[in-house]
């Protein structure tokens, strides 16, 4: 599931595309903003149009912002996967677009998963650090779930930069 | 509707730019903001925050009040620094105006669906900031007013 293909780039915004068999994967890097979302919300529907997925996953682990324009982008995507007859899942959100994806109650349209061991908890701002530990023991204990295709690496990342 | 009242009068600091209605200033007008705010050593929810609120109010300010427009149109952004650790952010435009603010400000409400707009901005702007001031009058400009209350941090 690593990115190969860099398809397109912006001056702020660009992102990465691997296929495997009906599995398209997109990895946004950047700001998502009403500026770059129409450079990216073309560059994916080409591939997805071209390739046909069965599955497309949205990987924004590696987004730096996003407003309300990458709310319609998402949006606008599951109902592109709709059509094509498959799915999308949002990868592992990264926290500066969690609240925004939680204002829009996105978790109850779209399937937003993480790596494993990293399910992050809604912490209000300025709360300790406890909630989190304590979402982590949860999803630990309740063993490996089995559908996450990513490779170990990335989570490892993930979680050293959690604990930060 | 407005809890805008509570804040300080009081200015310590001021910052005014205006920019072309281009989105790709969408990027520049946050991140200045940002940077001005940063005086006052704001938390890292508190700059995203900000951040995503500046950057729905100038969107729309592009995407709705200069929709029409023939020549470039201009944004106007103010910050300020408020006694009490507030902030106060306003941005106008000469646009078109809200025929109906209230309406406009409903969650989902758009008028740019095809756009795959989520209408979900001034919700956003809301929900990220103290107290939202929208006034708007049709043919002449809308102007958005945002305050929002840094936590006492690095102050313990």
């Amino acid at each position: 599931m690593q990115p190969k293909t860099e398809l397109t780039s912006r001056e702020r915004a660009k992102f990465l595309c691997d296929t495997a068999g009906s599995i398209l994967s997109i990895r946004v890097r950047g700001e998502i903003d009403h500026h770059t979302a129409s450079d990216i919300r073309r560059g994916i529907d080409g591939i997805l149009f071209e390739k046909q997925p069965k599955r497309l996953i949205l990987d924004l682990s590696a987004v730096s912002f996003m407003d309300s324009s990458g709310l319609g982008l998402i949006m606008g995507r599951y109902s592109v996967m709709k059509e094509l007859g498959g799915e999308m899942i949002v990868w592992n959100p990264s926290p500066e677009t969690r609240s925004i994806l939680t204002l829009a109650g996105m978790e109850r349209m779209v399937r937003i998963e993480y790596p494993e061991g990293c399910v992050p908890a809604i912490v209000p701002p300025n709360a300790s650090g406890q909630a989190v530990a304590q979402t982590r023991r949860r999803t630990n204990a309740g063993g490996g779930s089995g559908r996450s295709a990513t490779p170990r690496r990335k989570a490892k990342q993930v979680r050293k930069e959690e604990k930060i | 509707m407005s809890r805008s009242g509570q804040f300080s009068k009081d200015v310590l600091n001021k910052m005014r730019m205006q920019l072309p209605a281009l989105s790709v200033n969408e990027g520049m007008a946050r991140a200045a903001v940002a940077a001005f705010v940063s005086q006052l050593d704001p938390g890292v929810t508190e700059v995203a925050d900000i951040k995503c609120a500046v950057s729905e109010a100038v969107t729309n300010a592009i995407v709705h009040g200069y929709r029409d427009r023939e020549e470039m149109g201009t944004i106007t952004v103010t910050v300020s620094i408020l006694a009490g650790r507030a902030v106060k952010i306003e941005i106008k435009d000469k646009g078109c105006g809200i025929p109906n603010v209230a309406e406009a400000r409903k969650p989902l409400y758009t008028t740019d669906a095809a756009g795959e707009r989520s209408g979900m901005g001034f919700t956003v702007m809301e929900s990220f900031t103290d107290a939202l001031r929208v006034t708007s009058k049709v043919g002449k400009g809308t102007t958005v007013v945002m305050f929002k209350k840094l936590s006492e941090r690095g102050r313990i």
